[in-house]
């Protein structure tokens, strides 16, 4: 039986998963390395409904991984198809609403999980525009017009 | 409540570099002020001269503009998918300036004037070219000759095939031993293949790798999905196998 490992999300509730899905994340592979796993990993910032979908997505890419390494030995023709697959999957996957992406950005980058980093930064401001943006993500507008203006101005370039 | 102002500008710039374009990321700079000079410092840099249908004095500007002013002490990556409205000048100017980056992504036509002839691209290690146009073989070759660190070596049809027009033939004088490039005698270690599918002058190049370079370590080939026929593949794959290596320790992967 594989080695588990026991999170602890911010309210406090646990989370068993494997050995090999906990590795997935940098943070805790090193963690696992100094020995300092026992008792369960109390997780401060990562509430319960994003560990959830941090821990599926890290077992999605540990399954998916395994496949191809199975599969390599047979020298499979199909592994192009399965990339698509774990794509597709991917994509599914970050479609979230704003707050549960941005709380999945920042698991990725707390627990170094390179993968749904990326993952979720593309996501995140893609296919919008600025107004969208600052709207979306309530970023303040603190240029006065006079400043905006000045700005347009001098980087003319830019707006054409 | 403004969560994003609250992110370190190092997660900001992860945002930024994955947006689709420079376009997309210059924009930023009217979010606030905050995002006016951020921008400069994006790690990954991509123009494309079809992306929101620009018109050619202004992308050409854009470009201009755009890349001198950018500030990130390194560009992790730098792609251009240029031709449909950029002359042969713009071109020459922004490959001399990509010079110093160690990653480099081109789809270019390639018409003959499009390259700039004598240039050295001595920091390059990564280099990936894109299939789509029909003369991409004519890239690859120029870049590789002139590209003496590259270690990897990438091939990916990124786009839709431009045209029915002919592909481009292999030109038979790459195969004399003077004309290969020095990277695939001295550098280049792994060599990746995207989408492909077995076309002539697809077998032409791979056979062409295979034979001259020297510390290949890794050859990956991974077939276009459209190649659906199981027997065709197979043949393919055999046909790679056989085919004489310069470096015997070459592991071979297909997908």
């Amino acid at each position: 039986m594989s080695k588990k490992i026991i999170f602890e999300s911010s309210e406090g509730e646990s989370f068993e998963v494997d050995e090999a899905v906990a590795l997935e994340c940098q943070t805790i592979k090193n963690m696992i390395e100094d020995d300092c796993t026992d008792g369960g990993i109390p997780l401060a910032n990562v509430n319960s409904a994003t560990l959830t979908k941090v821990i599926d997505y890290c077992k999605k890419h540990v399954e998916a991984a395994a496949a191809a390494e199975a599969n390599a030995g047979d020298k499979d023709i199909y592994g192009a198809n399965k990339d698509i697959e774990l794509k597709t999957w991917d994509e599914e996957f970050v479609k979230v609403d704003q707050p549960l992406l941005f709380d999945l950005m920042l698991a990725a980058n707390f627990l170094i999980i390179p993968g749904l980093l990326d993952l979720t930064c593309k996501t995140m401001m893609r296919g919008k525009t600025v107004l969208q943006i600052r709207e979306i993500f309530h970023i303040k507008k603190d240029y006065t017009d006079a400043e905006e203006a000045e700005v347009r101005k001098e980087n003319a370039w830019a707006f054409e | 409540m403004d969560r994003i102002n609250q992110l370190p500008d190092e997660l900001l710039l992860k945002i930024l570099a994955m947006l689709p374009t420079m376009k997309d990321v210059v924009d930023t700079m009217l979010l606030s002020k905050r995002w006016q000079l951020l921008w400069m410092m994006v790690p990954r840099i991509k123009y494309k001269d079809t992306y929101k249908h620009p018109k050619y004095g202004s992308f050409s500007l854009f470009v201009d503009r755009s890349f001198f002013r950018h500030e990130a002490p390194v560009i992790e990556a730098l792609h251009f998918k240029l031709g449909s409205i950029c002359g042969s000048e713009d071109i020459h100017a922004w490959m001399r300036s990509a010079d110093k980056r160690c990653r480099l992504y081109l789809c270019l036509p390639s018409l003959n004037d499009m390259y700039p002839a004598g240039s050295v691209f001595s920091s390059l290690v990564h280099l990936k070219i894109c299939t789509c146009e029909t003369e991409w073989v004519n890239v690859l070759m120029c870049v590789l000759k002139d590209s003496p660190s590259l270690r990897a070596l990438k091939l990916h049809q990124c786009h839709f095939l431009r045209s029915k027009e002919p592909r481009p033939c292999w030109n038979p004088a790459w195969n004399e031993s003077s004309s290969v490039p020095e990277c695939l005698l001295s550098s280049i270690e792994t060599f990746e293949w995207v989408k492909y599918e077995g076309a002539e002058e697809e077998k032409e190049v791979v056979a062409f790798v295979f034979r001259s370079a020297k510390c290949l370590k890794k050859a990956t080939i991974n077939f276009h999905s459209k190649t659906n026929d199981t027997d065709k593949k197979l043949e393919v794959i055999k046909e790679l196998f056989s085919s004489s290596r310069r470096s015997p320790a070459c592991q071979l992967e297909f997908r």
